[in-house]
């Protein structure tokens, strides 16, 4: 979902016509704190893969503005910004490119690289939700661990053999084993590699 | 300078000195004529006591030589008559005789033994009576006690003096002895009866007299006579003498009528004194004439010494001029103006060292009417050049110097260099003209802002919906109907693009030009300070003729002097790199046939090259480094939209701009 954010109407009409016309589909803010409102709606699971296309000058709050906003609510990764600017901005744009603003057009623009831009701004944007997704599947999965379960699955991921894990926590071997069954079935994972691997990606 | 600080030296302390010397001198010449003085008055009275004495006794002298040569007379009539028994009339004809030549006796007699008279005769020759010849007692009894004492003596002898009726009176006795008898007897004797007066005044010469008082006296003084002509004696030179005759002494006192020398040596004391006193006196009042001189003198000194100080502590330049023009006084602030030392101006006479050749005219015009009198303010502002050759505009106040009677001997004139305070007004003006354009420039650059930002919006929107269109038509994904109602919004925007630009005209075309008729002569004044402001920097010569009665202009004045003002500035500064006698700037207005005027600015430049005469008149056209290019342009545009032409005519040594404006018709002008 692309976000047009621009207090003239015509360039949200025509952008959103653009944006159509490569098979991506916008919706318009006609000002920044429309925006702003919209996105502290929207519930962290909620969130889609989208890019905001966002003009610098506007009345009321200005396009950077709502970026200082979004970058203080985290949400400047997940959904990329790409800036607009007239005359006389481009200093600006560069400076927020800086802070981590993902692309910035001078208008008039080359619409077809606005496009190609904000198709990898999605792109973007996906990778970053899938990745916090995984993130919070990890944490809940490890949430449901108990404290034992979890002294074993830590000895499991330094590459401890379950005997040892036994002398080590001074049980038998048998409860070690059921112990094994069970985080790697509330890990979601079949092998010790599995286990392994999964931490690596996503732990934190 | 050096030497006028060692002028200034104050009197030395050896003028006391100077002035103990005379004193000293005065003091011992006073001594020596004083001394002098009484040195010669104590010799003249010490000669004139000598003369005295010598008188005296040269008087004494013939008194006793007189009367011891009567007693010897008388002595010899006694011995004739006691031995001849001579007959009485020749005893009284030998009397008379001894009479006549005894001119101090007064009357001779014979007198028998007993002292009766026998014959006496008077100095008339007559006889005198008995009773007049009969002696004093006191003589009666002197002569019978001489006789008494020596009967045998014939010597005459004088009585003393005795006091009788015809005055102070002396008897000389002459015994008449009769010898051959037993004894001696007596025979009578006789006497000469003396005046003491007539003494004197037989014997004492005139010349004596009138100066002296002569006192014969007997001893005791208590019978004496004097002879005083030419009165009293003064008692300075007396001198006494006693006169030994026989029998008897006389005090003969001779007295001078002279005094002491009083007042001659007195007078000369005192006119001495005076003269002193006076020269004295004269002295102090030079002494003090000088004293007052030397304080005048010093307080010249210091006065001019403190006018120096003032002369050379200021910064205005000074300079003096005699009726001449000569140059007699230059200060230093002077000297470092024009960049030469002193001597080099002092004492020469025009053309002067810091003239610039291009004013010299100018310059001569002014001196003339400045020695002239006839010019009425002394402040004017001309231009002068530094040793150096760079001109520099100063301004110059003249002041007419006198000297002390009144007396008008020249000129001073204070210069203050201007080209400071010129430069600033210079760079205020430059200022003020780059704050102009700034704003000017701030203004077109918001506008062009706000045009940019006005027409970025269309032209954004247009172009999303064309790519997004041309997308669309490529891809088939769009109906017909889709793509129409796009690129009717397409055009919706390109038409408010339109209305931008249409807005930016009607804005700039807001101002409209004034209209009132004016004069050209007085658009040419009103713009003539400037364009000499600018001129002088230059050393250009602005010449302008524009008659004031020309036909009058309809137009807007502040439009027509800014072209004016263009012209006139490309002109001068067509002319910087020229000759700077040929640099010369000519502004002529004049009617050209019934209905136009034709205005030329006229430069002695470089001219203008032959490739950019058709590019002089484009916008953003310009050959200086920091010009707009708007100039003539502009002019064009402003005479063009007066109804009138602007071009240019290049000669060979310059060029001419000519401005033809239509003018207003008699009808109208009324």
């Amino acid at each position: 979902m692309v976000y047009i954010i621009d207090d003239e109407e015509p360039i949200r009409d025509s952008l959103a016509w653009l944006l159509k016309s490569r098979g991506h589909a916008s919706r318009a803010f006609a000002s920044a704190r429309e925006f702003a409102d919209f996105m502290l709606a929207v519930e962290p699971a909620e969130r889609t893969p989208g890019c905001l296309i966002l003009d610098i000058r506007m009345p009321d709050m200005s396009g950077i503005e709502l970026f200082d906003q979004m970058r203080t609510a985290g949400l400047h990764e997940i959904w990329p910004v790409i800036f607009l600017t007239g005359h006389g901005d481009v200093p600006m744009a560069v400076s927020s490119l800086k802070s981590g603003a993902f692309d910035f057009f001078e208008k008039p623009l080359n619409d077809n690289s606005l496009v190609d831009s904000v198709a990898a701004a999605l792109a973007v944007s996906a990778r970053h939700i899938d990745q916090s997704m995984a993130h919070s599947t990890l944490q809940s999965r490890l949430a449901q661990l108990t404290q034992r379960e979890r002294e074993v699955m830590d000895l499991i991921v330094a590459g401890h053999y379950n005997k040892v894990i036994a002398d080590e926590l001074g049980i038998v071997m048998r409860t070690v084993e059921v112990y094994r069954a069970r985080v790697f079935q509330k890990m979601g994972v079949r092998t010790a590699v599995e286990l392994v691997r999964l931490l690596r990606d996503t732990g934190d | 300078m050096e030497k006028d600080r060692q002028s200034g030296i104050r009197p030395a302390p050896r003028a006391k000195l100077r002035w103990w010397l005379p004193v000293l001198i005065l003091v011992v010449l006073l001594a020596a004529t004083l001394s002098l003085l009484s040195l010669s008055s104590s010799h003249e009275s010490s000669q004139t006591q000598e003369q005295l004495i010598t008188d005296t006794l040269w008087v004494k002298q013939a008194i006793q030589y007189q009367l011891d040569h009567n007693a010897e007379t008388l002595q010899l009539l006694a011995r004739d008559i006691a031995a001849e028994s001579l007959a009485p009339p020749v005893v009284r004809a030998r009397l008379a005789a001894f009479l006549r030549n005894t001119r101090e006796a007064v009357w001779v007699a014979y007198l028998d033994p007993d002292l009766a008279p026998r014959l006496a005769v008077d100095r008339d020759g007559g006889d005198l009576a008995a009773d007049a010849t009969r002696l004093p007692d006191d003589e009666q009894a002197l002569v019978r006690s001489a006789l008494e004492r020596d009967r045998s003596s014939s010597r005459a002898f004088f009585g003393t003096p005795y006091p009788s009726a015809a005055g102070p009176a002396m008897n000389l006795y002459a015994p008449v002895t009769v010898t051959g008898t037993a004894a001696d007897r007596h025979g009578g004797m006789l006497v000469g009866v003396y005046s003491l007066g007539r003494i004197l005044e037989e014997n004492v010469p005139w010349w004596f007299a009138q100066d002296h008082e002569v006192m014969l006296a007997d001893l005791g003084e208590s019978v004496r006579t004097t002879r005083a002509p030419a009165g009293p004696g003064r008692n300075v030179y007396s001198h006494q003498t006693v006169l030994e005759l026989a029998g008897t002494s006389l005090v003969l006192r001779t007295n001078s009528l002279k005094g002491a020398p009083s007042w001659i040596p007195n007078a000369l004391r005192g006119s001495i004194a005076v003269l002193m006193a006076l020269l004295l006196l004269s002295l102090y009042a030079l002494w003090r004439d000088i004293k007052r001189r030397v304080q005048a003198e010093e307080a010249l000194l210091d006065e001019a010494a403190f006018r120096k100080a003032v002369g050379d502590s200021v910064v205005t330049g000074l300079r003096a001029r005699d009726l001449a023009g000569r140059v007699t006084y230059v200060n230093p602030a002077f000297c470092k103006m024009v960049g030469y030392a002193e001597d080099e101006l002092v004492g020469k006479l025009p053309p002067m060292a810091y003239w610039a050749p291009e004013h010299t005219r100018e310059y001569e015009q002014r001196m003339a009417k400045v020695f002239a009198g006839t010019v009425s303010e002394h402040a004017f502002e001309t231009v002068f050049q530094r040793a150096g050759g760079e001109r520099f505009p100063v301004m110059i106040y003249e002041a007419p110097l006198r000297d002390a009677h009144g007396k008008q001997t020249g000129w001073m004139s204070s210069i203050v260099d201007v080209s400071e305070q010129k430069q600033a007004e210079e760079n205020m003006r430059m200022q003020q003209e780059r704050l102009q354009n700034v704003a000017r420039l701030t203004t077109m650059g918001e506008i062009a802002s706000s045009m940019a930002h006005e027409l970025n919006q269309p032209l954004a929107a247009i172009t999303s919906y064309v790519t997004g269109t041309l997308n669309m038509m490529q891809d088939g994904g769009a109906s017909g109907a889709e793509i129409r109602a796009t690129l009717e919004k397409a055009n919706l925007q390109a038409q408010r693009a339109g209305q931008v630009i249409r807005r930016v005209h009607d804005y700039v075309r807001k101002r409209e030009p004034q209209r009132v008729s004016l004069s050209i002569h007085d658009l040419v004044q009103d713009c003539l300070p400037l364009v000499e402001l600018q001129a002088r920097k230059t050393g250009v010569q602005v010449i302008t003729s524009a008659a004031p009665d020309l036909p009058r202009v309809m137009g807007d004045p502040v439009l027509l002097e800014q072209v004016l003002l263009n012209l006139t500035r490309n002109a001068i500064e067509a002319m910087a790199t020229a000759d700077r006698e040929h640099r010369r700037l000519e502004i002529g207005a004049h009617a050209e046939g019934g209905d136009t005027l034709r205005i030329d600015v006229r430069d002695y430049g470089a001219g203008i090259a032959e490739d950019l005469r058709d590019k002089l008149f484009s916008a953003f056209f310009t050959t200086k480094a920091e010009g707009m290019g708007m100039g003539l342009s502009i002019c064009r545009s402003i005479v063009e939209a007066h109804g009138g032409r602007l071009w240019f005519d290049s000669f060979d040594d310059g060029t001419a701009f000519c401005i033809v404006l239509p003018c207003v018709v008699n009808a109208e002008r009324s």
